[in-house]
């Protein structure tokens, strides 16, 4: 198997084909709700953009989830390739409808925030999807082939938890807090990427730290 | 369908559906939530009376229906994903009694433990002072853990009618997220939502209703759910309309009265 191989499923639709599409409806259907309603402006453009990114991020949980995960263990594309390539494309479809509404939201924000606000809301974005897929990629480890399912409890519960401390307050609008509450969520994008690259890891690869092989001394 | 009553042949199945919810990881997330949110909460005003009445109700009218809605749903969703529907077909029991076993397997426990979450309430309302702002009327506690098992039922309705990848979560954020939307429009919304009436979509004012009514409401919608989780199949969609047309039209006759 070559990198080829993952040009040739994008290519010929199979993996397209294979990602679960359904749950992207909710976003869609915030963004035509978004494009068609807020055509003058909007008050809370921060609170569209993050119910938005959300949902993108509801609805990429499930992108792992893989019907073929027990035959494909066989083949010679390794876990983490196949796991990226689907990521990828989670990439491109979350990507499009965050940039268009960033770009026809944004300019109801005062123009003095809008960079910070852009930036501030893509960095929670990036936050919530590593969260789904460390998630999607350790339930996947633990032999769930399905894992979508239990990443949109797990987020809402990240996200409720992430809200419940007001010491260090992570949902904040434009202002003096602004800068600390996104160095957070930079952390959580870190912590969770982190997760999601061990999560990855092949289980039958050689352990880092020993070089072993599992079930070897 | 009218045949079936919680019959002992029916019981053990209620008894193990209930079981498979109570021992959901799904449902553990919630006191893990209350409890840690609880925890990292600030509480500017002390731990007093009135905090632990607003937690609870958070816990109850909040964080549950949200994880019950998945938890239902994962048990509900069960044989089909683990793809046993094809042996659960030749077992001596029917679809539709396996779903009423279902529906009340997961109706009952939530409603058990909201009702005694309600209690609690109510015990911390008569023994200490609670801020009127945060109190709840009789028959706003009573709507509790109504709200709690129609979350779980809307988690086995999503198994039944959405049997596809990511049907909770467009079912999730239907119910949520288009509730507010298209309830929030009007000032009488919030009576038509699935939700308590104790509080108001974005501190609106407060319309007058009947909180007594409300809860008959939502009993009215779990009974809708119900029923259209029992007659899924193509078969008994004759039954759905008998049965489905006047208990729908009962719960907005009660959606109606509830308001002046």
């Amino acid at each position: 198997m070559t990198p080829s191989v993952a040009g040739e499923l994008v290519r010929s639709g199979h993996l397209v084909r294979s990602l679960r599409l359904a749950p992207f409806v909710p976003a869609a259907v915030a963004v035509v709700g978004f494009l068609v309603a807020r055509r003058d402006g909007t008050p809370d453009a921060l609170g569209d953009l993050r119910v938005l990114g959300v949902l993108l991020a509801l609805g990429s949980g499930y992108v792992l989830d893989d019907s073929a995960a027990v035959t494909l263990q066989a083949a010679p594309y390794g876990l983490a390739r196949r796991l990226w390539l689907r990521i990828g494309c989670a990439v491109a479809i979350v990507a499009p409808p965050w940039i268009v509404m960033i770009a026809y939201l944004l300019p109801s924000v005062p123009a003095g925030y809008r960079r910070d606000v852009g930036l501030g809301l893509t960095a929670e974005l990036a936050a919530m999807l590593a969260v789904v897929w460390a998630v999607a990629a350790w339930a996947r480890r633990r032999g769930i082939d399905q894992p979508g399912i239990v990443t949109t409890p797990a987020l809402l519960a990240s996200l409720l938890l992430a809200t419940s401390i007001s010491s260090a307050p992570m949902l904040v609008g434009p202002g003096p807090q602004w800068t600390a509450a996104h160095l957070r969520w930079s952390g959580v994008v870190a912590g969770a990427t982190m997760v999601l690259l061990a999560g990855m890891r092949d289980p039958a690869a050689r352990r880092i730290l020993t070089g072993t092989l599992p079930g070897r001394r | 369908m009218a045949t079936v009553a919680v019959s002992p042949a029916l019981a053990p199945l209620i008894g193990r559906e209930a079981r498979r919810l109570a021992r959901h990881p799904v449902m553990r997330l919630i006191p893990i939530i209350a409890g840690v949110a609880a925890a990292l909460d600030g509480a500017s005003g002390g731990r007093n009376a009135g905090y632990w009445y607003g937690t609870i109700f958070t816990a109850v009218a909040f964080f549950g229906p949200i994880f019950v809605v998945f938890a239902a749903n994962l048990v509900a969703s069960g044989a089909r994903r683990s793809r046993a529907e094809e042996m659960l077909r030749v077992t001596p029991t029917t679809d539709t009694r396996r779903t009423w076993a279902m529906c009340l397997g997961v109706a009952l426990p939530t409603a058990g433990i909201g009702a005694v979450l309600v209690g609690a309430m109510a015990l911390l309302d008569s023994a200490y002072y609670i801020p009127p702002d945060t109190q709840l009327s009789a028959g706003e506690l009573v709507q509790l853990p109504v709200i709690l098992a129609g979350a779980g039922l809307l988690g086995v309705l999503a198994a039944r009618w959405l049997p596809f990848t990511g049907g909770v979560l467009i079912t999730f954020v239907a119910a949520t997220l288009g509730g507010v939307v298209v309830f929030g429009r009007f000032p009488t919304g919030i009576w038509w939502m699935w939700w308590t009436t104790g509080y108001t979509f974005e501190n609106r004012t407060p319309v007058a209703g009947n909180p007594w009514l409300h809860a008959a409401y939502l009993v009215g919608l779990c009974a809708c759910a119900v029923l259209a989780a029992v007659c899924r199949d193509r078969a008994r969609w004759h039954r759905l309309a008998v049965l489905g047309v006047p208990v729908a039209a009962a719960t907005l006759l009660l959606g109606r009265l509830q308001l002046p």
